[in-house]
């Protein structure tokens, strides 16, 4: 009995979590324009997706801005995760704890405040377009790689790095053949999330792209303003679909580091 | 001067104000084998890692052949070092992780190859190269990171407890492994220990400390048979000690008896310290004895018997060959030479 009921329970989770989705990509394949009624199979919504400059320049520029950023978000968030481990342990766990504020901050804060912040430097010929947009994702980007990286430092044995350097071995020659190798699932993981964030991103990104700049989601949800149509439905499954590998490829890479520690 | 191959001049670490090694002095020659011994958390780790680079001292020098090396970073000294928790590289094989001084060195790869492998069977691991480190014992990874070391052929070695994880036989086999190696190759190897018995079976020289401070440097049969004051003669084997009072040139009083003794140079009535070894009391009936007792325990420890003799609320330890029984009178006799004294401790 209690094993029914728990499965049961499960069952209901993922129903409420993921029926919406389901309900969305089912539609996306209708071959009407009613988001009700199944009318029968087709790739109309999809083709149209394709068709529609606006939607593709959008894409082009989430798919930019998230290369970009996460790309550069690796890189700084890497090197501040390494200077991180090797500071004295108060001023790491302040750090670590300024790291935390932005991933809980509410995107909204963190949106309209880079907004400010930019507006504030407009002064300097800075206007809101593709740059701020990017610079406002490597800015959250970071936090999520540095949180990454780090427990692959920490798991590394005692006294690694001063071990390669006794052997006759330079800072950076020591980081590149024996840190590089140790912390690269933990860097991997890092840029996936960072990618998939950048994609998924609408708050900060509607509030730092300004005029002329759109990303998917900015795109969809200007979409729906003007009423649902189903290449909404159709462009979302694609996000959705993407966003899932990535997700996936993020296990994979930590599942294999596990197999590999045991 | 000129025989000093390293040398540490009041040399001071200090993590946030507290003392962790506190104004040292030592030096060792070319090919000596140091030994750093003394109990847990009295600083031999932090002394050895001054001497490779990996802490700068809060004061004093290091000198290598006469000149400084506090400023030389780790990658630019000729030291290598086994250090206390093996430090392998773990994504590496067993033959990269040896092979990575060498690499370095842009040694060729076919003198490379026979160098880890003439290293391998040294520590007594041939063929274990492709192996990955987390598939090795803890006795076995420690056995790696000493060759890790040695294949460098270093000037001088450090090593931090290297045989902790071994077990009796093996810590004895590799003992003298290492021994050997030192001899044999020339290195200067400076060792660090908590165990007195690897200290004295392999030192040239030994080194004492407690709480930061060095309490006695000298060979091992200095230090075992004239130990500067009683925590080095409680530390290097079990001892009797006692309080006494220097009486006058060879003569001592202590456990309220007068003995003749062989130590001069102390002060008239000085307080001190009497050190007695267990295997130097004699039990014995007759009328040479000094002080009386009686047989409190007695216990097999396989080459001997190790008894303690209650004599006036003091108890004595005695290692003899020959038991007694428990609650016999017994007679104890200590030979003049056999009386060790020492300052008194501050
Ligand atoms: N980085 C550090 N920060 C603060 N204190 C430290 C640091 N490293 C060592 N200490 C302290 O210094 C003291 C000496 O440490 P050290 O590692 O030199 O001892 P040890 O003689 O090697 O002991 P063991 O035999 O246990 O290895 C210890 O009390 C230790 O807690
Ligand atoms: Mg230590």
């Amino acid at each position: 009995m209690k094993k029914h009921l728990a499965r049961l329970y499960t069952f209901l989770i993922f129903f409420f979590l993921y029926a919406p989705i389901l309900v969305l990509i089912i539609f996306s394949f209708n071959s009407s324009k009613s988001t009700a009624a199944w009318s029968g199979f087709s790739l109309r919504w999809y083709s149209e997706l394709f068709r529609d400059k606006s939607i593709m320049k959008a894409l082009y520029y989430t798919l930019l801005c998230a290369v970009l950023s996460s790309g550069i978000a690796t890189v700084f968030g890497t090197i501040t995760a390494y200077g991180i481990h090797h500071m004295r342990r108060r001023p790491q766990k302040i750090l670590l704890t300024i790291n935390n504020i932005p991933l809980l901050n509410p995107d909204i804060v963190t949106g309209i405040s880079l907004m400010a912040l930019f507006s504030a430097l407009a002064v300097l010929r800075f206007k809101l377009g593709f740059t701020t947009m990017l610079i406002a994702h490597i800015a959250f980007n970071v936090p999520y790689v540095i949180l990454s990286v780090l427990p692959k430092l920490s798991q590394m044995p005692d006294d690694t790095i001063n071990a390669a350097m006794d052997l006759g071995a330079t800072p950076f020659y020591a980081f590149r053949k024996v840190v590089l190798p140790e912390i690269k699932p933990g860097i991997i993981t890092g840029a996936i999330m960072a990618f998939t964030m950048s994609i998924d991103d609408f708050v900060i990104s509607y509030f730092t792209a300004g005029v002329g700049v759109t990303n998917l989601s900015i795109q969809i949800y200007t979409m729906a303003r003007r009423g649902i149509k189903p290449s909404i439905n159709a462009l979302s499954t694609l996000m959705f679909v993407a966003v899932l590998i990535l997700l996936l490829l993020v296990n994979k890479y930590s599942d294999e580091k596990e197999q590999l520690m045991s | 001067m000129s025989n000093r191959l390293i040398e540490g001049i009041h040399l001071v670490k200090e993590y946030d104000g507290s003392r962790v090694v506190d104004n040292i002095d030592f030096w060792v020659k070319s090919k000596e084998f140091l030994t750093i011994l003394g109990p847990s958390g009295c600083g031999k780790t932090t002394t050895l890692r001054m001497i490779g680079g990996f802490e700068t001292p809060t004061s004093g020098d290091i000198l290598l052949s006469g000149k400084s090396i506090v400023s030389l970073p780790p990658y630019e000294r000729p030291i290598n070092t086994v250090f206390q928790r093996y430090a392998l590289f773990p994504h590496m094989s067993i033959y990269d992780n040896i092979a990575f001084g060498l690499h370095i060195k842009k040694m060729p790869k076919s003198e490379i190859d026979k160098r880890v492998s003439k290293m391998l069977s040294l520590v007594n691991l041939e063929g274990f190269e492709k192996r990955r480190v987390n598939s090795l014992s803890g006795g076995q990874q420690q056995r790696i990171a000493i060759a890790r070391a040695l294949v460098n052929e270093p000037q001088i070695l450090l090593l931090d407890e290297p045989l902790g994880a071994l077990d009796l036989k093996l810590r004895k086999e590799m003992q003298l492994e290492l021994k050997y190696m030192q001899q044999d190759l020339g290195i200067t190897f400076i060792y660090v220990t908590h165990d007195q018995e690897e200290a004295l079976t392999m030192s040239d020289k030994i080194i004492i400390m407690n709480k930061g401070k060095i309490q006695q440097v000298g060979s091992p049969t200095d230090i075992y048979n004239e130990p500067e004051n009683a925590f080095v003669a409680d530390f290097i084997g079990e001892s009797n000690i006692v309080s006494g009072i220097f009486k006058e040139d060879k003569v001592v009083e202590f456990a309220g008896t007068i003995f003749p003794c062989i130590d001069t140079g102390f002060a008239r009535d000085e307080a001190i310290d009497v050190v007695v070894r267990p295997e130097d009391i004699e039990i014995t009936a007759d009328v040479r004895a000094q002080l009386h007792g009686v047989v409190d325990s007695t216990v097999f420890k396989g080459v001997h018997y190790e008894m303690i003799v209650i004599e006036n609320e003091r108890e004595w330890l005695i290692q003899s060959t020959i038991p007694h029984e428990e609650g016999k009178q017994v007679g104890l006799y200590i030979a003049p030479d056999l009386i060790h004294i020492m300052k008194k401790e501050a």
